[in-house]
């Protein structure tokens, strides 16, 4: 029989593939798991359990008739910001409550060409703007290491129910860190691929120049895996360069790790900064060299990040206004008050503080001194990392500052909550690929390390981790909860 | 801070809520005039930076001409996919609120 | 009063009609006529995760009617988002552009009354349309409005004039001036119901700048114009102050009317279009699109004075339409009497037209049949007066001019015999006249007339003049009376 605590989704294909597993019995098999862990961790805003075992008996009747896939049966549970064809697809947020999208977004539609199935959809913070998954309409998801804790966000829902495994894979979102943070958080790898490598077709906007979707997986071959599947040019993103992933492991002799000392200052908590330097240390003693530098420009990363992001969701949620889709209007009042009040019950707060926020930085008056100003420091933080990047294969920092803090605890102060994102940004803002992975516990709590490539080098990334793998089997450490 | 210091003020939070059509209760009124004003004092370490000279970015990787050829295809939506999620509908349009 | 100096500025919406799809999505651009809500797709429907994708053709479209405005050509166009609610605009933003238009600083030469203007050309941009709202009997009164986006994101071109027009005459000259150059760049046909809008800016000396929006045709912008003018003078001479204010056309009225004020704080919140990269059009293609420009109507009109020695009043009619310019030389090409020919167009045809409101393209014939025709008359065979009736019979039935003659007996009676037939028979019925007539020789066209009107005006007139001219001689001569 089958272990799901060390089944990847690799072995799963192979499995399927040779007819010694049937697709249906392996979503059975997690359709089980989630019916007994979701109620205690909220991974799932929703099980999409008859669609999922139609999709398994199709591919089961296609495999008889020869059909092979490099994701043949495997289960992937999909971030709720992610268009899917047929399943409700909400956000996270009141608004969109009831959509049921018409299309599948071209990632969903090239996991199912592979013969993967999408069997649940996860939990996030609304619009994906969030840093611990508890800003959901939907309730906040808990951390499979630690039922009180955040799982981080926005994609906490994926990385718990990954980490958890009800699912052996999923896909994240990560617009300033919303894949690596909550990869670090539960203790599995998020990559971020380069800007403009995977189709945002689908993916539902929160702010488009920053974000892309990335995989949320246990085991580090997996992640590559899936970003072989869903990256690569598609006639409905035209912000897609020419972009071919390949990779072969060859070891850590010779990588040149940048070490940029403000991201390893006070401000960080020390186990984290502890934990994060082993594995650097443990790279070194596989041949990889570091130097100490400087990224100075990271200290304003933060601040231009929120403000692009904030004033492109501004623009991308003003859709919302409950005539074509989501929450209805009061048709008792004329258009201008009954989007007004449709918008204001739809969105949460959090929804609501950016849209205003990124409203006033477009306003007349106030872009060139914030809006125009981010775009102009964007483009001097990008400048600065491609020159590290010249010297170095990888820049290697925390991936947040803190581990994994307890729900409630930082929800009061927006900008505590911002502040998980401060090693995050700065590769969203660069364009460049970043991947987080498991750096140990602190305290029986997930932590993790993050490092940064050049453009299309998530090659390298994925060597970098999958040497830690190795020598760490972070892939074998499995939350109790997920155990029982 | 006082109010004559805020960048964010009543009106013009008002002003916001209005070009963002959120209408906002008298409390959530309250919570942004403190936070927006402290996000922003926060956002404006940026003026730290002299960034004259320097070019707006457009795409971060620089793309440019991506274009499509004239030619009908996509997805096309049936018109009862188009209505499907459309909480009011007539005779295959979308109903919308009164505009005046 | 009438003295004071006006200032008009024009802001022209033109729909490429040229191309098969809209701007950017794959949807079919031919949605007239169709039920609502069948002509979309996620993208022009504004589903949450689509994206758009610009439509090469609609650039280079754009492109033709920027150099044929002679306006410079931005080497860098970026498409900007327009930030306004509005129940047409499915995603509460328009894609259009600010900053790096495709072009600016142009110039059209206009007529009006035989003296020559030079307008100036602010910017040309590209932007995309709106769908369409349907209300129930007034837009102040229905109690619910419909919309559909069948016809949202259709490629428009926008063309900014300077407030260079003094007259409703000079901005009905402009406008057909743009409307012809688009039609002989074969970018856009006028002719097709809302191709062409219309907003205007109108000062007058003493007053403030006053904008017209939503006039859905060229041919209203007159009729707003004086309606305005009209307004905006009695308001001066009543010593009363003219807003500064956004005004709607009512087309069913006849009038402007105000908004109000609260609409009126407009703030666009313009910035990049992150879903699209910038456009860089270069020298070498710029040189072939000019290259490829087809002949326009000023190079037009001096070639139709020269080959066809026509007057340049003629040339600039016949311009004004490009159909109509077509279908002239093709009937003088076929005919091979340009005066005559000109004068059939433009004083037969186009009177056809104007009174039936239709257009060129909707003649069921071709210049071939009129051409047909006007041998007809060469010969003989009808007269002229009768070609006037058969081609009005041919704009109603399309029926070929012989089978209309030959259905409706129209000949041309000249058969001296035949003739003395109708004289015979008027003679005996109008005995009082051919005795006045034997007396006056003014009461002789009075016979004339009613022998003609006995051959239903088939008679040529000449010949029965001369037959009762010789038959009153005649009975003068019985009666021995000279000449009267
Ligand atoms: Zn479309």
């Amino acid at each position: 029989m089958v272990n799901p605590l060390t089944l990847t989704a690799k072995e799963i294909a192979q499995q399927v593939s040779s007819g010694s597993l049937s697709a249906l019995d392996v979503v059975e098999l997690y359709l089980d798991r989630i019916r007994r862990l979701n109620p205690k961790i909220n991974a799932f805003i929703t099980v999409a359990e008859e669609q999922a075992r139609r999709a398994a008996e199709e591919v089961d009747k296609a495999v008889k008739k020869g059909f092979r896939g490099r994701l043949l049966g495997v289960p992937i549970a999909v971030k709720d910001v992610i268009s899917t064809k047929g399943i409700e697809t909400t956000c996270a947020s009141k608004i969109l409550r009831g959509y049921v999208p018409p299309y599948d977004a071209t990632v969903v539609k090239r996991l199912k060409a592979e013969g993967a199935i999408v069997i649940g959809k996860t939990n996030m913070d609304e619009f994906a703007m969030g840093s611990s998954t508890e800003l959901s309409a939907y309730g906040p998801t808990r951390n499979p290491w630690s039922l009180d804790r955040v799982t981080g966000g926005s994609s906490g829902g994926s990385g718990a129910a990954t980490s958890a495994r009800m699912a052996p894979t999923s896909l994240g979102s990560d617009t300033g860190g919303s894949v690596r943070c909550p990869a670090s958080f539960c203790g599995i790898v998020g990559l971020k691929p380069t800007y403009g490598v995977v189709s945002r077709y689908g993916l539902i906007s929160y702010a488009c120049s920053l974000e892309q979707i990335g995989p949320m997986t246990v085991d580090v071959e997996d992640c590559a895996l899936l970003m072989e599947v869903i990256s690569g040019r598609d006639g409905f993103d035209s912000t897609l360069i020419d972009y071919e992933f390949r990779w072969s492991y060859e070891g850590v002799k010779g990588l040149r790790i940048a070490v940029p000392k403000e991201f390893f200052s006070e401000g960080t908590d020390e186990r984290v900064l502890e934990s994060v330097w082993r594995v650097i240390k443990l790279l070194e003693s596989n041949g990889a060299v570091y130097e100490e530098v400087s990224l100075p420009l990271s200290r304003y990363a933060l601040a231009a990040y929120y403000i692009i992001a904030m004033s492109e969701a501004s623009s991308n949620l003003a859709r919302y206004d409950g005539i074509r889709y989501g929450m209805p209007y009061d048709p008792s009042l004329p258009w201008h008050e009954a989007f007004s009040k449709v918008r204001g019950e739809g969105f949460g707060l959090e929804v609501k503080r950016r849209i205003i926020l990124g409203t006033f930085a477009l306003s007349a008056g106030y872009y060139g001194r914030y809006y125009l100003k981010a775009l102009k420091l964007r483009a001097m933080i990008r400048d600065q990392v491609l020159s590290l990047l010249k010297r170095f294969d990888v820049i290697a920092t925390p991936t947040t500052p803190f581990p994994p803090f307890k729900l409630g605890e930082k929800i009061e102060d927006p900008l505590s909550l911002y502040m998980a994102d401060i090693d995050t940004v700065v590769a969203n803002l660069a364009g460049v690929p970043a991947i987080s992975i498991p750096a140990g516990l602190v305290d029986g709590l997930p932590v993790g390390a993050q490092f940064m490539a050049n453009y299309c080098r998530e090659d390298v990334l994925l060597t970098v981790a999958k040497c830690v793998q190795d020598e760490t089997h972070f892939d074998k450490l499995v939350p109790g909860v997920a155990k029982a | 801070m006082a109010r004559s210091e805020l960048t964010i003020t009543p009106e013009l939070l008002d002003h916001l809520s209005n070009l963002a059509k959120l209408k906002l209760t008298e409390e959530e009124k309250r919570i942004f005039i403190r936070d927006l004003n402290r996000i922003l004092e926060y956002f404006n370490v940026i003026d730290e930076v002299d960034t004259s000279g320097v070019d707006q970015v457009f795409h971060i990787l620089g793309l440019t001409n991506t274009m499509r050829e004239d030619e009908v295809g996509g997805e096309p939506l049936s018109q009862e996919q188009a209505l499907s999620n459309a909480a009011s509908k007539e005779e295959g349009y979308i109903k919308a609120p009164r505009m005046v | 009063m009438s003295g004071l100096q006006v200032k008009i500025g024009l802001e022209c919406h033109c729909q490429v009609t040229s191309l098969k799809t809209k701007m950017f999505c794959r949807c079919s651009s031919d949605y007239r006529g169709k039920p609502p809500n069948v002509n979309v797709c996620p993208t022009c429907l504004g589903l949450p995760g689509s994206l758009p994708y610009l439509n090469r053709r609609a650039v280079e479209e754009a492109l033709k009617v920027a150099l044929a405005l002679n306006c410079k050509i931005n080497r860098k166009m970026v498409f900007y988002r327009k930030n306004y609610f509005y129940p047409d605009l499915s995603k509460n933003f328009q894609i259009s552009q600010y900053d790096f238009p495709l072009a600016v600083d142009g110039y059209v030469t206009i007529n009006v009354n035989g003296r020559e203007k030079t307008i100036r050309i602010r910017r040309v941009h590209m932007e995309e349309d709106p769908g369409r709202l349907v209300y129930k009997g007034r837009i102040d009164t229905s109690p619910y409005t419909l919309v559909d986006y069948n016809r949202m994101g259709i490629a428009l071109i926008e063309v900014v004039t300077e407030p260079d027009m003094e007259s409703p005459a000079e901005a009905k000259a402009f406008l057909e001036e743009l409307r012809s150059i688009l039609e002989h760049l074969e970018v856009s046909d006028g002719s097709l119901e809302g191709s062409m809008r219309c907003d205007v800016n109108i000062s007058i000396a003493g007053g403030t700048r006053v904008e017209i929006k939503n006039i859905s045709s060229f041919k209203d912008v007159e009729k707003a114009l004086a309606y305005e003018i009209m307004r905006q003078r009695n308001l001066l001479r009543m010593g009363r102050e003219v807003k500064r204010e956004t005004r709607h056309w009512d087309e069913v009225r006849g009038i402007t009317v105000a908004l109000r004020a609260k609409e009126e704080e407009m703030d666009y919140r313009y910035f990049p279009e992150p879903d699209l990269v910038p456009v860089e059009i270069s020298d070498d293609f710029i040189e072939k699109v000019r290259s490829s420009l087809p002949e326009l109507p000023s190079a037009r009109r001096a070639r139709l004075v020269e080959q066809y020695n026509l007057t340049e009043y003629e040339a600039r009619v016949l311009t004004a339409d490009k159909q109509l310019a077509d279908f002239f030389e093709k009937l003088a090409s076929i005919h091979g009497k340009p005066k005559v020919d000109c004068s059939v167009v433009i004083n037969e045809l186009l009177r056809l037209l104007n009174e039936k409101n239709i257009e060129v393209r909707d003649l069921k014939f071709t210049p071939k049949e009129v051409a047909d025709l006007l041998f007809m008359v060469d010969e003989g065979v009808v007269s002229w007066k009768s070609a006037k009736y058969i081609l009005r019979r041919m704009v109603e039935t399309g029926e070929h001019p012989k089978k209309i003659a030959e259905a409706e007996g129209i000949r041309r009676i000249s058969s001296v015999e035949e003739i003395e037939k109708f004289v015979s028979k008027v003679f005996e019925e109008h005995k009082g006249d051919v005795e006045a007539a034997i007396k006056d020789d003014k009461v002789i066209h009075r016979l004339v007339g009613e022998v003609l009107k006995e051959t239903r005006m088939l008679a040529d007139p000449k010949i029965t003049f001369q037959v009762v001219s010789k038959r009153i001689r005649e009975l003068r001569a019985e009666r021995g009376l000279a000449s009267a």
